[in-house]
């Protein structure tokens, strides 16, 4: 194996991991506001991957616009989420808000098939590309993962250095003690779970930047269990581990492939998806509070 | 106390009569019997999830993992020892391979999911279902994507005869037979003095342990006991159906239609996941005829709204409705 394709991999891992990083940052921000495990979260990208395939074919509408319209429509869909579904489970034991969200992502999965079917669907929208060393890099690749800089840093931004950020980190590290302090709790739980979906579904446009094809009702499982890999190794409910991780995780996906590719009788992709998951479990069973995790 | 402790074996009692008059009308009515066994499945899986669900109060989101290695056990029972053992034989290997299978996954992801919380537990048992899928087709083990057949096998080595007479009778048999466990391991589970420890485990975990209640112990002994149950499903499926896909086999509707079905009827009790269990045989195959395609999206809708409306089920409603009562007391 030559060192250019070595590198070549690192960057394209970066490159992905970055919007690894976008999509566990929307898992454990939800999760660490309103203790919801949003497992719906492929789903919620696969809307957001749908988005962008229908502004493009009905409108031609690039991606990088119809990834705004798709953020607007995930706040609206938190706003109704919140109201609908998760606002009468925050009182409830555990089992109660993960049923309910389980069956939220069959429920959006569904509901996909019955509005467009089972097909597999794609399209081609091309930028032109870069040539680092003899590989040539899809612009839309390298547009994909600087808006996934951007949309995280926007996020981490809004955390760390505005006051209703500073609420929201507050109610993270101990609810009660911002109740006290004359927070309107419910108000910012409304506010987490529009944000966190707004990024969930925008993440699902930014990820046909990298990937156009392959948009079907059932791509969604994959992303929810990158999601979760990616908000465990961070450390659930702490924001600060995901990028970290995302970045970690979309090195291994780019250079398992190539050393698993080598093995015969081992299909790279499947193969790597269970590494992600051994990796899991490894994670869960010796630091279950993640890299970042208090 | 005594009246209530005879309403307890009025449970049980009411209970096998249930599966006794389904196996009653599965001899008599022959013509039936795929909708009987139907509604037994959905018995046995509505009790089986329950087992670890209800006692626990965790949710193992991959439950159909367990029914596919027990399909999965048997297929290779069937592969292995065809030609060379009698048909029921091999059948008791696969039950054992099955049981052994189960248990293996049920104690390494118990031991690693079940000492942390709910939470954490949950997104282990997501990423379950698919974990072992990829495995099997990234690895190409156990036929890989392609899936294991195992009819042919059936026919080459016992003839057709025996091939009917395994997808039919032993089949339902199974099935049967794994209903009434459910049912005796949940009665054994509400009555021994594992409940205490299970309900003590639920109120606050960790004022459990502090009593000295092994809490981990006793979570993996219910998840093991749920997961070997299903295993034994998914032995009887493999045997009416002769064939195990990954794709279907690993997909999350199981879990699913065993989250309605014990979260609507109520969970720990013994009856309700068992009418339910009927109710739901019977409501699916009405779906099925009147919105065909549409029942996982009725089903994920049921589940939401018995979560947000009615949490404690239909049990809980009328522990509720009738509280003070005897009728209270016999709900157990």
């Amino acid at each position: 194996m030559e060192y250019s394709y070595i590198l070549i991999n690192i960057l394209s891992g970066v490159m992905i991991g970055l919007l690894y990083s976008l999509i566990g940052l929307s898992l454990t921000f939800i999760f660490g506001v309103l203790q919801f495990v949003n497992s719906a979260e492929g789903q919620l990208i696969m809307i957001g991957a749908y988005v962008a395939y229908w502004l493009f074919v009905l409108y031609g509408l690039s991606p990088l616009v119809s990834l705004l319209i798709a953020s607007l429509l995930g706040l609206v869909l938190g706003m109704a989420l919140y109201t609908t579904v998760v606002k009468r489970l925050m009182g409830l034991p555990a089992l109660y808000s993960l049923s309910a969200a389980f069956a939220l992502a069959i429920f959006i999965q569904e509901l996909a098939k019955l509005l467009w079917g089972p097909t597999y669907r794609g399209f081609i929208f091309d930028m032109g590309s870069l040539r680092v060393f003899n590989f040539y890099i899809p612009a839309t690749r390298i547009w994909g993962s600087i808006i996934s800089a951007i949309l995280v840093f926007m996020l981490y931004y809004y955390l760390y250095r505005t006051k209703s950020g500073r609420v929201l980190r507050s109610i993270i590290q101990n609810p009660e003690g911002a109740v006290l302090t004359g927070v309107n709790i419910y108000r910012y739980y409304l506010l987490a779970l529009a944000i966190g979906i707004g990024l969930n579904v925008a993440s699902g446009s930014v990820l046909t930047l990298y990937v156009s094809s392959g948009i079907n009702p059932y791509m969604g499982d994959v992303y929810t269990n990158l999601a979760f890999i990616v908000a465990v190794l961070g450390g659930l409910g702490a924001p600060e581990g995901s990028l970290l991780a995302g970045l970690i995780f979309g090195l291994i996906e780019s250079l398992l492939p190539a050393f698993l590719g080598n093995i015969p009788n081992v299909d790279a992709y499947p193969a790597t998806r269970f590494f992600m998951f051994v990796i899991l479990m490894v994670v869960l069973l010796v630091r279950p509070k993640g890299l970042m995790g208090r | 106390m005594q009246p209530v402790f005879l309403f307890r074996h009025l449970t049980l009692i009411v209970s096998l009569a249930i599966v006794s008059v389904l196996a009653l009308l599965r001899i008599m009515l022959f013509e039936y019997a795929q909708m009987i066994y139907f509604i037994v499945f959905y018995i046995s899986l509505g009790l089986a999830f329950n087992v670890f669900l209800g006692f626990t109060d965790y949710v193992c989101f991959g439950y159909s993992v367990f029914i596919a290695l027990g399909g999965y056990a048997m297929a290779h029972a069937i592969k292995w020892f065809a030609g060379v053992l009698n048909p029921p034989l091999v059948i008791a290997i696969g039950l054992l391979l099955a049981i052994l299978y189960a248990l293996i996954l049920a104690l390494i992801t118990g031991f690693i999911g079940l000492r942390l919380k709910e939470a954490y537990f949950a997104i282990a048992t997501i990423g379950l279902a698919q974990g072992v899928r990829f495995f099997i087709e990234g690895f190409h083990v156990w036929g890989g994507s392609e899936g294991l057949i195992v009819a042919s096998n059936i026919i080459a080595h016992y003839g057709s005869k025996w091939l009917s007479t395994i997808s039919i009778d032993y089949a339902d048999l199974l099935m049967f037979l794994t209903a009434i466990l459910s049912i005796l391991i949940t009665y054994y589970l509400l009555n021994s003095r594992a409940r205490y420890a299970f309900m003590a485990i639920k109120e606050d975990e960790d004022v459990a342990r502090s009593f000295g209640v092994n809490s981990v112990k006793y979570k993996l002994l219910a998840f093991s006991i749920s997961g070997i149950l299903g295993a034994l499903l998914g032995v009887s499926k493999l045997l009416k159906d002769q064939a195990i896909f990954p794709g279907e086999a690993f997909s999350l509707t199981f879990t699913l239609e065993a989250l309605v079905i014990t979260l609507a009827g109520g969970k720990g009790t013994l009856m309700f996941p068992l009418v339910l269990g009927i109710l739901y045989a019977g409501l699916k195959y009405f779906l099925t005829t009147m919105f065909p395609g549409l029942q996982l999206l009725i089903f994920a809708v049921i589940v939401i709204v018995v979560v947000e409306l009615f949490p404690e089920g239909v049990a809980g409603w009328l522990r509720r409705r009738y509280k003070g009562t005897l009728i209270e007391k016999i709900i157990t």
